[in-house]
């Protein structure tokens, strides 16, 4: 029988991913001041959609990025339901080839979390040119998805240390020391 | 001791799948129908929106602080460096409008004596509410800003956006405690505008770049770079006169120009109601 403090921090636990990509997601949508950053800002909720899609699938449910992609779509006055369709998109591809490039190494990874935000830019693109009748430029589009795909080995390698001490304290709980 | 790795094991259960499967396909739906709907304009998706950022806007307006401190901190360190020559220049502009302000009262006294004599129905003051920049300026596909003051600070679908360098934009969406500014550059914003020297009438086009185009000019157009660009007061939504912008180049029958606010830099926006 687990205490209820320890089930308490099993929950905590198995939402600090979510509570990661939130932050992240809030840090990318508020705003910055900083010239070009406005205009440029690396799609930062991305990687951790990706990471714990990846590494924990339980831990990144559709709902989740459903709702996130929502927050966006208010807060940017993008069409509501573009980035959580686009959201959905990008975790139902990335699950589909997970047990391939699970247990893949990091430059394989990597690899594919660009030609996945890749096909997912190139969507909103055509989806937004679709919605608004007009093509608006691919130029901010692939400047964005440069810096998205630069920033992601820094986290990722942070994510990494996170989710070996998840796995552990997990164990420790449920198993003991 | 080496703590063991804990492997997830899922059960395939076919009620389990089933349930996942159905679940994401009703996310799909809702996603696809919400976008139709934004695409219809329909009142409940503006609605629901409205309430999104009524709920966010608190959450970012506090995440946006240690950004604005380090903003701020970072011009305060740049100002620092160039308080002595900035002094000695404000000392002769001091001087300069001091001379222009001694016009201004003589202007004044003068204008308010012949509207006396003419019976000029007086115009009406306009009202500002200062609102302060909470969200990114939308990303590579929309030019938008969410500010922290809606409906219940009295601001309104339409109202001019502008700061102390000129217009920003117009506000599109109003909720109860914020309000989303369209940008000038946008590429669904269009502002009707003048060229102060060229008197020639234009529509100011947004395309998602730094550089907004004019269009609608007439065939010989006059305009040349360094023409000053104010609205023109045209379809009655901005009153005529406001700074937007100069002309940066004339190419090929294209006029680009660069507006007067840098919106990537903006802290705090004044929303304008005109009362016409």
């Amino acid at each position: 029988m687990i205490q209820p403090s320890k089930r308490l921090e099993l929950f905590f636990l198995a939402s600090l991913p979510a509570l990661i990509t939130l932050a992240l997601t809030i840090f990318f949508l508020a705003s910055k001041h900083v010239g070009g950053l406005n205009r440029f800002m690396p799609f930062l909720p991305l990687i951790p959609i990706f990471y714990w899609g990846m590494a924990q699938a339980r831990d990144m449910p559709y709902w989740f990025v459903f709702a996130l992609g929502m927050m966006m779509d208010a807060v940017m006055g993008l069409p509501l339901g573009l980035s959580s369709l686009l959201l959905i998109f990008f975790l139902v591809m990335l699950r589909a080839q997970r047990k391939y490039i699970h247990k893949e190494g990091f430059v394989i990874k990597w690899g594919y979390f660009a030609a996945l935000m890749a096909a997912m830019s190139a969507l909103n693109w055509i989806m937004l040119a679709f919605f608004t009748g007009r093509s608006p430029s691919f130029g901010p589009a692939f400047i964005q998805w440069f810096l998205t795909v630069c920033c992601y080995p820094l986290l990722h390698k942070g994510f990494d240390g996170l989710f070996e001490y998840i796995h552990s304290r997990r164990w420790q709980i449920l198993h003991g020391n | 001791m080496a703590i063991k790795k804990a492997r997830t094991t899922y059960l395939p259960l076919p009620g389990k799948q089933w349930f996942y499967r159905a679940s994401l396909l009703m996310l799909i739906m809702l996603g696809m129908t919400m976008m139709i709907m934004s695409k219809t304009n329909n009142p409940a998706i503006a609605k629901l929106r409205t309430h999104i950022t009524d709920l966010v806007t608190p959450v970012l307006s506090i995440a946006s602080s240690p950004m604005d401190v380090a903003h701020n901190m970072g011009t305060w360190i740049a100002e620092l460096s160039r308080l002595r020559e900035e002094n000695v220049a404000l000392k002769n502009e001091n001087l300069e409008l001091l001379k222009w302000q001694s016009a201004a009262k003589t202007m004044e006294t003068e204008n308010e004596s012949l509207r006396a004599l003419l019976n000029v129905v007086p115009e009406q003051k306009n009202t500002y509410i200062t609102a302060h920049v909470v969200s990114d300026l939308g990303g590579p596909y929309v030019h938008s800003a969410l500010i922290n003051g809606g409906s219940e600070s009295g601001i309104k679908k339409d109202e001019a956006t502008i700061n102390e360098n000129g217009l920003m934009g117009r506000i599109v969406d109003v909720g109860a405690n914020s309000a989303r500014v369209l940008l000038l550059d946008d590429i669904n914003s269009r502002v009707p505008v003048i060229a102060e020297q060229a008197h020639e009438k234009g529509i100011l086009v947004g395309n998602n770049t730094d550089t907004p185009t004019l269009s609608y000019l007439s065939g010989n157009s006059k305009i040349k770079p360094g023409d000053r660009i104010v609205t023109s007061g045209d379809g009655g939504v901005f009153p005529a006169g406001i700074p937007v912008g100069v002309v940066m180049a004339v190419e090929k029958g294209t006029v680009k120009i660069q507006p007067f606010v840098d919106a990537t830099k903006v802290e705090y926006v004044s929303v304008v109601d005109y009362s016409f």
